[in-house]
């Protein structure tokens, strides 16, 4: 029994060696081991044939990678001939392909925003947000938010040795003016050590000290530009001005400009000593008692997170045991434990956190994620369907190739490579769409992207193999399915491409599928939208205008004086004025009834208020500046407002005193009829409007005439600035206003809507593509029937058929799953539409009228084609 | 003209050189012989491969035997075009070596 070579070594060689010479070349390698078995020892030989396999092996692999490089330049050409050659077949899978490749393009820019947010802080692995869990009275855990009283930071540093800086942070508000500039603004306050915890680099100014004194401000460039123009803005002084009170800030920095994609965003920054200030709220750094601000903190790298968190429990009990005497007190508490804990939530969770309401969820970016794959499916499936239709074109090449000698894996390999060289030209269409498209995308998104961003390596690499994957995938049916096909038969012209085809139609039933989840999905938002929109909200919307007063000087004077001023006017209707504009800002105020605590929104609110708004007294009467005592006690309550209390008859019912420093009971007058305060998102809350003094009154509240907008905003104008020299007159419609609480949803209900959009037309490319593949396949079919007497629209019925067939199989495997989606959606809304019956047969009836719409063209071209035509080679 | 490669031209000798009997073990003995290194299989097949490819060389099949584990063998011999090559090669080489003397002495010496 002669010796063998080593049996792994000899099939790993095998494997590597060219398959054209490989049973020589083993012979070959078997011959020189003989010999050396005759010179040496078995062992020598053996470990000489590993020697030969690791040494040789690289020079094969080159090898062959050479000469497949010459079989691919002939596969590009054959694709590149069938490419031209097939040109609606092509158009379709490349326009298809590319619209998902560009979807995938957007929807990754944008989820890329959502993921690097606040990382450009450079210690963003050690910077913390205080949080705070709440706890339900039956101890579950309840919501959680990071709002603490301002003066907790200066505890901090007592408590925590590990903690190495912490500031605080929030905005308050003020008209900020440098000579004839006055703007209202949002202003940040924050700590001393604000710029060294967060990376915003400065242009000028140092991050240790440019925010130590207490009339200092670092600006942003661009406020820089607004206020300053040309020149340097360093040691200029600004002027805030908040209700009666006006200082002088020195500008000793300027930041540059707060990335977008920042949880932390502000123009203008001062010390937060000036909250009270700004805040027009004195206690505000001194009390434990106000949960306002949120904390950030900057842990030492080496600092244990948890035992930092641990610590919380002392410093709880050191300076929070008073708000769970409270809360026992009031009875809203009755555990041992405490109602709420504090604890760290770290930088990087903030924006992805859904958990803390704020930030946008992760749930929303893998809908979206969804949604772009779904559409590429869909343009994935037509090329399937499309390869596998014109496959009966291409099977006396397959047949050829494989008689001339090609093996199974080359035309897996031909055909995979055709179907990457398509996905390459989409992804350059692709590209060209999404770059050219990209300012369509912006404004649907709200968001400022710019293509830059996406040409990172990582982007890049992730791009191409989801490109190349697509086209693997895509053309793994067709490879498998040509490169099997027996040559005998094809070359016979045995073989057959008709029969059931199962494979595409349910290819086809599924994207219509999809394409219907999609549609179905974009009506139902929409009309919720609609719905949130138009919901009688208690007042009459159209017509309705404010202003906003930005300085307080003497407000209940100065709304007297415009009012007096514009209400002649035939385009005015009414004018009042209030202290916030319903459904954007609202104030809460809590009352004890019966030992209960009773939250409410309160407004103060100018006389002729109800009028203006069109709102329903149903019980009662309206503020009267007749009647003294209006003043000082009376107040207007709603529905809601009513049921909590359990009042049998309200009207003339005296209340304790709720409002910080008002002298006097308040007194209902009249009840009003139900109305949203706030958005349709939550339902209606006990509410109270008053006249008497408060916070002072923000916004006239005007109602004009709807036919002749233009001219009576232009006299407004005039108007406000005869009485407000050097005030901007600064407006919203209130319909506007409404319309902007729903963003999210309609921001939704539009993308949804373009994918909707995007999925069917790429959907109905498919099966135009499909019925010009069957039309070709049986036009003798289609002749000998109408030679034998059959009408056009039996011919045109004959091929219609079945993609109707496969619609409507398509929508009945969409409506259980669309029902249950949207059921989840609306289930949050506690205003909502019900899901009924006519969304579907709507879209259903749409998909179908679409599809058949499509096959149309061919069917009837198929139809009225002369049997002679297609006859006459028989 | 495209030139072979030093690899390919001595391969290519060496087949001609073997006359019936040039298939890969002996061509790689011979040219182990006459270069005095060692020759690997791929560094043989390689250039044959190429040769072939490019019509120099035409094959044969031969016979199956026991010492080759039950492969057959597969003999080489040199096509019209590439005895062209050859006759080329030689007369280039020898126009471009006539008259270089003592050079083995001069980098024995340097």
């Amino acid at each position: 029994m002669p010796k063998k070579p080593p049996r792994i070594a000899a099939s790993i060689l095998r494997w590597i060696l060219p398959p054209r010479d490989r049973d020589y070349l083993l012979g070959d390698y078997e011959e020189s081991f003989q010999r050396k078995l005759e010179e040496k020892s078995a062992l020598a030989a053996s470990l000489w044939y590993w020697g030969q396999l690791i040494h040789t092996a690289p020079e094969y692999l080159l090898e062959s990678l050479y000469w497949r490089i010459i079989m691919f330049k002939n596969y590009f050409m054959i694709a590149s001939r069938n490419i031209s050659r097939q040109r609606l077949y092509s158009a379709i899978n490349i326009l298809g392909l590319a619209v998902g490749l560009a979807c995938c393009i957007w929807i990754s820019l944008y989820i890329m925003n959502e993921v690097t947010y606040d990382t450009f802080h450079s210690n963003i692995n050690s910077i913390y947000r205080i949080k705070r869990i709440n706890y339900e009275p039956d101890g579950s855990v309840g919501n959680q938010n990071w709002h603490f009283p301002p003066i907790m930071r200066e505890q901090l540093s007592a408590f925590f040795p590990g903690m190495e800086l912490h500031t605080r942070y929030n905005t308050g508000y003020g008209v900020v003016s440098y000579r004839d500039k006055r703007f209202p603004e949002f202003i940040g306050m924050a700590d001393a050590p604000f710029f060294q915890i967060f990376t915003f680099p400065l242009i000028s100014g140092n991050p240790q000290t440019v925010l130590t004194r207490d009339d200092a401000i670092v600006i942003t460039q661009n406020a820089a530009i607004r206020y300053f123009g040309e020149e340097g803005p360093i040691g200029k002084i600004l002027t805030i001005t908040r209700g009666n009170t006006q200082k002088d800030f020195i500008v000793t920095g300027i930041a540059e400009d707060v990335p977008q994609n920042s949880t932390i965003q502000f123009n203008l920054l001062i010390n937060i000593s000036n909250m009270p200030f700004t805040w027009e709220y004195p206690p505000a750094l001194t009390t434990w008692r106000s949960f306002n601000t949120p904390i950030f903190c900057l842990l030492e790298e080496s600092a244990d997170v948890k035992n930092v968190e641990n610590k919380f429990e002392p410093f709880y009990e050191q300076h929070f045991s008073w708000y769970t005497e409270k809360q026992r007190s009031e009875g809203s508490w009755n555990r041992d434990d405490n109602p709420f804990a504090i604890t760290l939530q770290s930088m990087k969770d903030i924006h992805l956190n859904p958990d803390v309401s704020g930030g946008s969820s992760a749930r929303s970016l893998y809908i979206l994620s969804g949604i772009a794959l779904m559409i590429l499916v869909i343009a994935c499936m037509n090329f399937v369907n499309l390869s596998i239709g014109t496959s009966s074109f291409r099977s006396t090449e397959v047949g050829i190739r494989k008689v001339i000698g090609a093996q199974r894996g080359q035309l897996i390999q031909q055909f995979w490579s055709e179907s990457i060289i398509m996905v390459v030209l989409s992804m350059i269409v692709g590209i060209g769409l999404a770059a050219s498209l990209l300012p369509v995308f912006n404004e649907l998104s709200g968001e400022q992207f710019v293509l830059k961003d996406f040409y990172s390596t990582n982007n890049l690499f992730v791009f191409i193999s989801l490109a190349v994957v697509a086209g693997i995938v895509s053309g793994c049916y067709p490879a498998l399915v040509m490169a099997n096909l027996n040559p005998v038969e094809i070359l016979k012209g045995k073989l057959k491409f008709s029969g059931k085809r199962m494979f595409s139609k349910s290819l086809v039933i599924f994207q219509f599928s999809l394409s219907i989840i999609l549609i179905i999905s974009s009506v139902i938002l929409r009309a919720q939208l609609k719905y949130l929109v138009n919901t009688n909200v208690g007042y009459e919307r159209e017509g309705l205008l404010s202003i906003s007063i930005q300085t307080g000087d003497d407000q209940e004077r100065f709304v007297n004086l415009y009012k007096n001023k514009v209400v002649q006017h035939s385009g005015v209707l009414a004018v009042s004025a209030c202290e916030a504009v319903f459904g954007v800002g609202f104030s809460e105020l809590s009352m004890e009834k019966e030992g209960k605590e009773m939250n409410f929104h309160h407004c103060q609110v100018g006389y002729d208020f109800i009028r203006t708004m069109g709102m329903k007294i149903l019980e009662g009467r309206d503020f009267s500046n007749e009647i003294a005592s209006d003043e000082e006690e009376a107040i207007l309550v709603n529905q809601a407002f009513v049921k909590e209390l359990r009042f049998e008859s309200p009207v003339g019912k005296t209340l304790g005193n709720p409002s910080r420093g008002h002298p006097y009971n308040l007194r209902i007058i009249g009840v009003l009829e139900d109305y949203h305060f706030r958005s349709l998102h939550t339902e209606i809350y006990p509410s109270m409007l008053h006249v008497y003094p408060s916070n002072g009154l923000r916004f006239m509240i005007i109602r004009i005439r709807t036919s002749d907008t233009q001219e009576t905003l232009a006299f407004l104008e005039r108007a406000w600035e005869e009485v407000r020299p050097g005030e901007n007159f600064i407006y919203s419609f209130l319909s506007d206003a409404q319309g902007s609480l729903y963003q999210n949803e309609s921001l939704w209900s539009e993308i949804v809507q373009y994918s909707s959009l995007l999925a069917i037309i790429i959907a109905c490319m498919g099966i135009l593509g499909l019925t010009a593949i069957t039309v070709n396949n049986r036009v003798k079919e289609i002749g000998i029937r109408k030679v034998l007497g059959a009408k056009i629209t039996q011919v045109i019925n004959l091929i219609i058929k079945d993609f109707i067939i496969l619609v409507a199989a398509a929508n009945i495997i969409a409506w259980p799953i669309v029902f249950y989606i949207m059921h989840k959606v609306l289930e949050k809304y506690p205003y909502r539409i019900d899901i009924s019956i006519h969304y579907f047969l709507f879209s259903g009836l749409a998909s179908s009228l679409i599809a058949v719409l499509t096959v149309l063209w061919f069917a009837v071209k198929a139809a009225t084609t002369n049997p002679v035509d297609s006859l006459r080679y028989e | 003209m495209k030139y072979l490669t030093r690899q390919e031209e001595l391969v290519l000798l060496s087949v001609f050189r073997l006359e019936e009997n040039a298939y890969l073990i002996s061509i790689q003995d011979h040219l182990n012989h006459f270069t005095n290194k060692d020759w690997s299989i791929s560094s043989v097949y390689i250039p044959l491969s190429r040769l072939e490819k490019k019509g120099y060389l035409k094959t044969t099949i031969g016979e199956v035997t026991e010492k080759r584990g039950g492969k057959a063998i597969k003999y080489y011999q040199v096509t019209k075009i590439g005895l062209k090559a050859l006759a080329e090669l030689e007369a280039i080489n020898e126009t471009m070596w006539s008259g270089v003397k003592g050079l083995a002495e001069k980098a024995e010496s340097s």
